[in-house]
């Protein structure tokens, strides 16, 4: 049966998850510059108060167990993130205990491709890990990928060499996954993931790098400089592979984005409150204000995203094509842009200072349409589904 | 509990719909939907309506206890939507009805449903309709509304003139919304009665066969069992709720009806020796247009349920019903331009859609679930 409403059971979760957002927000300030002079430690990210917060995400997969008005576990992740996001609670270095979306990505390739001693030895679960893919001169276009892992016949070694850059997690991660075009071994340029450990000869992690938002978001280069690596590191997968478990991120990072979206409008909905000024659904153009047609219009775009990626959500559930969640991504991420700038909009130059959260929303949110698979790029993928194209039909 | 599984009931009606619309709703669309002054236009005759009437929509509104009502006003959204895939016409001639069936059966005393719904439960399909729309720029402020209901107690009057009323001339009865005092009523009046002029079908842009006229109230007089709940209180939002969520409903068939016409033209045409789709350009507008259209037929599905359920559907109706516009009218309009010269000429379907949708856009409270 068709249903868009959240059950009691959800509510229960997604209440639990909002109050809990409401304390990171609280502690928000705090973190909007935390690594600009800094390495990233688990003690910068330290909140007062947080260790006693209960597991949210046990909760609901505690209800999902009990109850029999549960909504789908894919379903409850992205609507806990949602309220996160809401409170800008901090990403930091993801440790075992802590109550975060399963990221996990070099993880999970690992699973996909690896032997069940590489699975055994190096998909950690309790660590965080790094995916060094892009590169400056392209993200996750294989054409231009240059970093290269040479097979030296005399060592039996690989030998990595290149650059990777926007790399999340790349200081606190004491390991990563890297992608390498291979040679040698029957390989002739192949995308190829390795696992290296940051500390290995050879591996150099830049600085923080400066950036328009998500300050407090470790955000790196690598550098591989003749590290040599045993046989053992190399994992038997591909660039598709990596792509895939991209996939597996995208309902989250559009509940990410639709967070943000909710907290500006939220704001927003308040200071005009504030003002005087109340939204009416009931009213026509000729009645109510211009500013307030402009605030429903940001509520229908947040709205329909919210649903599209309830939809791809459920669709994923049931085994659905990986271009529900794609077009979810693009679908939050075009919506929170468009809502965020507008806001800001409609409050005036306040709100373009540090003294209102939008500011920093702005920043923060923008990088949803670009993390982890660009819009641009998920429009393609999508248009091939759609127009029953091959990739060198439409490219 | 998210789920966008429809019920066994609502997927059989849809697939009834989509047949209905398929094989006999779509042969006739362009011309049902033919400027009214072409050759070509024709009215919704006997033997089509006596097929949407086959659907049993406004009969099982007529017929249903209250405990069927679950899921029912959803069920008609997605009827609707399938019907307009055909041809919006036909959408409109079931949600017209079912706007003043519904308002009657939810609002309407005993006696009020006992006369005017029995005639909507037998089979055939026959119009009423709510009348609302006035003359002027956005007539759909309330607050300005110039038709009033005047006097007190036996002797009340009407006097008012409503415009593009949806098949003027083919109602039974209009129920129309006037202002009496500073308050709304609803007043239930018979299209025969003295002082009532419906005057001739106007040439709108869009929906032709929707004949819409103008319908002038002079002084009717008007008893108290004829005002909606019979002075028990009349909620006009409820009205205008559903009235939007059902124009979006019909605004997504369309807009699939474009869409899909407009995949299939980009991938035959050939620009050199390559598909028009597999430009970029035409590529990402499709995806736009897929998601975007996609996520209005879920908004559509939201209200329709929070209506269901007795929930305040105020908020979302009203999200639903200007989102609706803007995607349809978006895809309407990219549609015809990926086609250029053929969706300008009357041959494609194109241009019909691109008119109906305008005149769907500015329909508020006509229409029901």
């Amino acid at each position: 049966m068709i249903d868009l409403e959240l059950s009691p059971s959800d509510q229960l979760v997604v209440d639990e998850a909002r109050r809990q957002g409401a304390f990171y927000r609280r502690h928000a300030p705090a973190f909007d510059h935390v690594l600009d002079h800094t390495r990233p430690t688990e003690e910068l990210f330290h909140m007062p108060g947080a260790a006693d917060l209960p597991h949210v995400r046990d909760m609901a997969r505690d209800l999902a167990q009990r109850a029999d008005d549960a909504s789908g576990t894919l379903i409850m992740d992205c609507l806990i993130t949602l309220e996160e996001n809401w409170g800008l609670k901090p990403y930091y270095q993801i440790a075992s205990t802590a109550d975060f979306p399963e990221f996990f990505l070099p993880q999970k390739l690992i699973m996909a491709t690896g032997s069940e001693e590489q699975i055994f030895r190096w998909a950690d679960m309790s660590m965080s890990m790094a995916f060094a893919m892009t590169e400056p001169a392209g993200g996750s276009d294989p054409a231009t990928m240059r970093t290269s892992a040479q097979w030296d016949e005399a060592t039996e070694e690989w030998v990595l060499n290149g650059e990777k850059t926007f790399i999340s997690w790349a200081t606190g991660s004491p390991r990563l996954v890297v992608l390498a075009r291979a040679f040698g071994q029957g390989l002739d340029g192949a995308v190829t993931p390795f696992v290296v450990d940051r500390g290995h000869r050879g591996v150099t992690v830049s600085a923080q790098m400066e950036k328009l938002g998500l300050k407090h978001w470790d955000t790196a280069s690598v550098f591989f400089d003749d590290c040599r690596l045993p046989d053992e590191r190399r994992l038997r997968g591909s660039l598709r592979n990596a792509l895939e478990v991209f996939n597996e991120a995208r309902g989250l990072n559009g509940a990410q984005a639709l967070g943000y979206a909710r907290a500006a409008l939220d704001i927003t909905r308040d200071e005009l409150a504030a003002a005087g000024i109340t939204i009416d659904y009931g009213l026509t153009l000729a009645e109510q204000p211009a500013i307030v047609d402009r605030f429903i219009r940001l509520e229908e775009q947040y709205e329909a995203a919210w649903l599209t990626l309830m939809h791809a959500m459920w669709q994923k559930e049931r085994g659905g094509p990986d271009q529900y969640p794609a077009i979810a991504k693009f679908a939050c991420a075009g919506a929170v842009r468009r809502i965020v700038r507008e806001c800001i909009d409609l409050l005036g130059p306040e709100a373009t200072t540090d003294q209102t959260l939008l500011e920093r929303l702005m920043r923060d949110s923008r990088v949803c349409d670009i993390l982890g698979g660009a819009g641009n790029v998920l429009r393609i993928f999508v248009a091939r589904w759609l127009l029953g194209y091959k990739k060198n039909e439409l490219n | 509990m998210i789920s966008f599984q429809p019920s066994e009931g609502q997927e059989m009606a849809r697939t009834s719909a989509r047949r209905l619309a398929e094989a006999e709703i779509r042969p006739l669309a362009r011309r049902l939907s033919a400027d009214r002054r072409s050759e070509k236009a024709i009215a919704l005759d006997e033997r089509i309506l006596g097929s949407l009437a086959s659907l049993g929509i406004v009969q099982s509104v007529v017929l249903g206890e209250s405990g069927d009502e679950f899921g029912a006003r959803l069920m008609n959204a997605l009827v609707l939507k399938e019907l307009a895939f055909g041809d919006a016409n036909c959408a409109l001639a079931i949600a017209a009805t079912l706007g003043f069936v519904r308002a009657v059966k939810d609002q309407g005393s005993a006696a009020q449903q006992e006369r005017y719904l029995a005639g909507h439960g037998e089979e055939g399909h026959r119009f009423s309709t709510i009348a609302f729309a006035e003359a002027g720029p956005d007539t759909r402020g309330f607050a300005g509304l110039q038709t009033q209901i005047t006097g007190d107690g036996g002797e009340l009057r009407l006097d008012g003139v409503k415009i593009l009323v949806p098949f003027a001339a083919r109602c039974t009865e209009f129920l129309v919304i006037a202002k009496r005092g500073d308050g709304l009523v609803a007043a239930i009046v018979a299209s025969g009665a003295p002082g009532v002029t419906i005057g001739p079908v106007r040439r709108t842009t869009g929906c032709c066969a929707g004949e819409f006229a103008d319908v002038q109230f002079n002084g009717v007089r008007i008893k108290g069992d004829q005002l909606l709940g019979e002075g028990g209180g009349f909620d006009f939002m409820r009205l205008r709720n559903a009235s939007r969520v059902a124009t979006s409903a019909i605004l997504c068939g369309t807009a699939q009806a474009a869409y899909d016409w407009a995949v299939q033209y980009v991938k035959d045409r050939k620009i050199g020796n390559q598909a028009l789709g597999t430009k970029q350009s035409i590529a990402l507008k499709i995806v736009d247009m897929f998601a975007e259209a996609e996520s209005v037929r879920w908004m559509v599905w939201r209200s329709a349920g929070q209506i269901d359920r007795g929930l305040d559907a105020d908020r979302m109706a009203r999200l639903t019903h200007g989102r609706a516009i803007e995607v349809a009218s978006m895809i309407a309009d990219e549609a015809m331009q990926m086609m250029s010269g053929h969706g300008f000429m009357a041959d494609s379907p194109m241009e019909a859609w691109y008119r109906n949708v305008r005149t769907l856009a500015t329909l508020e409270t006509s229409i029901g679930l």
